[in-house]
């Protein structure tokens, strides 16, 4: 009892213990708001990392995919049928977009996905990365009449508008087509009489695969035909074949983008825009046409390009993904490709993505699962071992952070060691008067070991009060570090984020608290050993 | 008034004072159990008379208590005298100093053999005590005089087992006490042995109050104690004011002058009910008038409460104001 009164009004008396609450407050709250932050960056990441990729990728080694995604996702379902939510086929394959960017060709390496826009919902989080809110609720590969989001939905209130996006859609396109003939017109009434004739596979709708029928090596005549010495710089990219007009003209409809488009396009809204200024400026809109060039199944491979119109923009935040992914309808790709077998109809993909049931263990069923297939026909494999070095990266950043800021706490230890060592030798005299007053060895021990806990919970007590609220607060208070500094803290143009995510895992914070009250108590040792060992004739004597 | 206080019983017995009241645990004190207890006077054979009021208190008459009051003790609540009885160590009174019967004790209380003790530095050995031998009795007011350096401390501090003698043995009621093991040593400190030093020895960050409470503090257990702590506070209340310092509860030792913070030092020592109270120079740090006040008040406590007292000092003057002195020279006793 005696000791608890001591400890207390030890606590009560020494400020120079205040020093050392301090140091542990300041560590315990540095460890708290690190880790929720950081915690908060890989949850978001991971979230973005996983928002496109199903739970597993079913894949074929090679560009041409293999046979019969319906008998392939059969076997699937018979090795791991229980866990198995929901699959979709893919075909992926290495593209190129061109887009057209005023009078200038805009060129980017993408990976074309050849995806379901039935299916390819359940499978992943896909759908919810879109900018049109009918997309969002199921994707159609047909040109809106308007309605994006003119504001990102993801964003909240933060996010700045674009402003550019209400055009976007039919509208957009019809003045685009009237803008360009109004061009043409001026600069070349020549070329452009012959235009009307310019065929391209018609007035097809995008996702039908009615379309099919149109020979794609149309327009690999027009690769090599060049165009720069009778056409507009700034045409589309129809304008190419327009020479080759008077021949299809009999068979094919006229092409009139105005009212009709080619197939749709969902692009990674990172091939599309660039950031100034915290805001997304756009290069094209949906209701632009883009080209794609890409391999073909053949073997050996080769090239096929095809005009795309793009329909929505795909936004995950994260730019690995929004500046490389490209979708298209897989019947479209399968059939540029040549991926459908002409004699059976049977038609190739190269992916089946699947979603497992929630709570499922992602490991072991990759593991039956590729235990029942050919490994170097398939490689099979979670969205984390793809995505693993990424992940991996995180966390080790994470666990340094952990293992630097506990060192902060060592610090902190050391200081109460020191600390407390004054105090002993400082209190030698009143150490001898307790042990002669019948206080045991233990007991006095006691006091300084329950002195150093109490420095411990005032230090971690405080420490985690502030960290929580500093995390509470953190996009508050580094919008006023940002106005004091005059530069912003958290740049959105850096991190697609408006937000610092924050995530207090409990965990965490208990394991901080209780090591740092660890540290405390252990600093605590040394100094009650000796107090423990002081012989109370010497310790009364001591002046 | 006070017919604890002035009750008398005939000590040729051999009746060892031990009565406690139940608010305490009692003290598990070598000799404890085979002296029963007498509590109620009025069971007691030889009690005598009941003496009128204030005269006869010697609280009451005590330079000590005169300073505080009209009167300290008599300002304490109906029944409190009672109650003071329960405070101090039960022993019986046997009023004023004149009044005392020569000490007829029949067994020591405390038994000192041959009490060897050297002091080691570097290689060096330094004897300090050479073969002591004493016998202290119930209620004796022992003075160990001696020079500077002659070892009188160090008897002193064997004797409440802060060290240990390198040969020889302690008895407490015929109860080998310096080789026990440190935690019943400890516990022995706490309950047998009061302490009282020159330097006062209290706890600064402590008021007067808790300083008095710490031994019985130290005593209870932290989760049992709690139902304790009315009534321990309400004892060392009680204990300071007999000192006194019922002004000065609240007070931290640097706010007290020499004199209180004795006082403090004594109540401190009393708490517990001690069989033996052990002062080591209790006036050498105060001047002529205070210390003066301080021998009263052990007189006081040996008089009244039949309390064992055993001072050390170097004043023969004051050695003259107790009951029996010897001499500690060259490290061994020989007589005053």
């Amino acid at each position: 009892m005696y000791v608890l009164m001591l400890c207390w009004r030890y606590l009560r008396t020494r400020y120079i213990a205040l020093a050392s609450i301090i140091s542990v407050m300041l560590g315990v709250a540095t460890m708290i708001v690190v880790n929720s932050v950081m915690l908060g960056f890989a949850h978001e990441m991971e979230n973005r990392l996983h928002g496109i990729l199903s739970d597993i990728i079913f894949q074929s080694r090679s560009l041409e995919g293999f046979p019969d995604a319906q008998w392939h996702m059969e076997q699937i379902r018979n090795v791991a049928g229980d866990d198995i939510e929901a699959m979709t086929p893919t075909v992926v394959v290495p593209a190129m977009v061109n887009l057209q960017v005023g009078e200038q060709w805009v060129t980017r390496p993408v990976q074309l996905i050849g995806i379901d826009a039935a299916t390819q919902g359940r499978v992943s989080d896909f759908g919810q990365y879109l900018q049109h809110p009918e997309n969002r609720r199921q994707l159609s590969f047909a040109l809106r009449d308007g309605g994006y989001d003119v504001r990102d939905h993801q964003g909240g209130t933060e996010a700045p508008p674009r402003p550019e996006m209400a055009d976007a859609g039919w509208k957009h396109r019809r003045q685009m087509a009237q803008l360009r003939k109004i061009m043409r017109d001026i600069e070349s009434p020549r070329v452009e009489s012959r235009l009307p004739a310019a065929p391209q596979r018609g007035a097809m709708a995008a996702d039908s695969p009615g379309g099919g029928g149109i020979p794609a090596s149309s327009e690999q005549g027009g690769d090599s035909a060049g165009s720069t010495e009778n056409l507009p710089s700034d045409a589309i990219p129809t304008n190419p074949f327009a020479r080759f007009g008077p021949r299809q003209e009999d068979y094919v409809p006229a092409f009139d983008p105005a009212v009709s488009q080619y197939t749709g396009i969902v692009l990674g809204i990172g091939l599309a825009t660039y950031r100034k200024d915290g805001r997304d400026r756009f290069l094209i809109l949906p209701g632009d046409d883009v080209t794609v060039t890409f391999p073909t199944a053949g073997s050996p491979p080769r090239i096929h390009r095809d005009n795309f119109t793009v329909v929505d923009f795909y936004e995950s935040k994260m730019s690995e993904y929004d500046s490389n992914f490209a979708f298209v309808p897989i019947e479209t790709l399968q059939r540029l490709r040549g991926m459908i077998d002409p004699a059976t109809g049977r038609s190739y993909v190269n992916a089946i993505s699947i979603k497992l049931k929630p709570g499922r263990d992602m490991n072991a069923v990759r593991d039956r699962l590729r235990a029942a297939f050919a490994p170097q026909y398939y490689s099979i494999d979670t969205w984390r071992d793809n995505q693993g070095a990424l992940l991996a990266a995180v966390h080790m950043e994470t666990a340094i952070l952990n293992v630097l800021l506990f060192l902060i706490i060592c610090v902190a230890g050391f200081g109460i060691l020191a600390i407390f060592f004054m105090i002993v030798v400082e209190k030698t005299r009143d150490i001898g008067i307790l042990k002669s007053l019948g206080a045991s060895s233990s007991g006095v021990m006691s006091i300084f070991l329950g002195y150093g806990l109490l420095l411990g919970l005032v230090g971690s007590g405080v420490g985690l009060v502030m960290g929580l609220l500093f995390v509470h607060y953190i996009n508050e208070i580094a919008d006023i570090l940002g106005r004091l500094t005059g530069r912003p803290v958290f740049d959105p143009d850096i991190y697609y984020f408006y937000k610092i995510p924050a995530i207090v895992d409990p965990f965490t914070v208990a394991w901080i608290v209780g090591g740092a009250l660890a540290i405390a108590v252990l600093a605590g040792i040394l100094p009650a050993l000796r107090a423990a060992r002081l012989h109370p004739v010497e310790a009364l004597r001591y002046e | 008034m006070n017919r604890a206080l002035t009750a008398r019983r005939d000590t040729d017995h051999g009746v060892a004072p031990s009565s406690r009241h139940a608010s305490l645990p009692p003290a598990a004190c070598p000799g404890e159990g085979e002296s029963p207890a007498v509590d109620r006077p009025i069971d007691d054979p030889f009690h005598v008379e009941e003496h009128p009021s204030t005269d006869q208190d010697p609280f009451l008459s005590n330079p000590l208590s005169s300073e505080s009051s009209p009167g300290a003790a008599g300002a304490l609540p109906s029944g409190s005298s009672e109650r003071r009885m329960a405070l101090l160590p039960a022993s019986a009174s046997t009023g004023g100093k004149t009044a005392r019967p020569a000490p007829p004790r029949s067994e020591p209380q405390l038994r000192i053999c041959g009490l060897i003790k050297a002091y080691r530095k570097a290689a060096v050995e330094i004897p300090v005590l050479r073969g002591v031998d004493l016998e202290i009795r119930h209620g004796e007011f022992l003075a160990i005089v001696g020079q500077s350096g002659s070892g009188k401390s160090t008897l002193l501090h064997l004797l409440g087992l802060l060290d240990r003698p390198d040969e020889g043995d302690i008895r407490l009621s015929e109860t080998r006490i310096d080789d026990l093991p440190p935690a019943k040593r400890d516990r022995l400190r706490n309950q047998c042995f009061g302490m009282v030093f020159q330097f006062y020895h209290l706890l600064p960050e402590l008021t007067a109050l808790e300083n008095v409470l710490v031994p019985a503090l130290i005593a209870t257990n932290p989760i049992t104690g709690l139902r304790q702590r009315a009534a321990l506070r309400r004892r060392a209340t009680e204990l300071l004011e007999l000192m006194g310092l019922s002004h000065r509860l609240r007070h931290r030792p640097r706010e007290l002058s020499g004199g209180e913070m004795q006082r403090t030092a004594i109540a401190r020592a009393l708490m517990n009910r001690p069989q033996i109270l052990l002062a080591d120079e209790p006036t050498g740090n105060l001047d002529q008038v205070t210390g003066q006040e301080i021998l009263k008040t052990l007189r006081t406590l040996n008089d009244v409460e039949n309390l064992t007292i055993v001072m050390v000092t170097h004043d023969p003057t004051i050695a003259a104001l107790t009951d029996r002195a010897v001499r500690l020279h060259e490290g061994r006793i020989v007589p005053a």
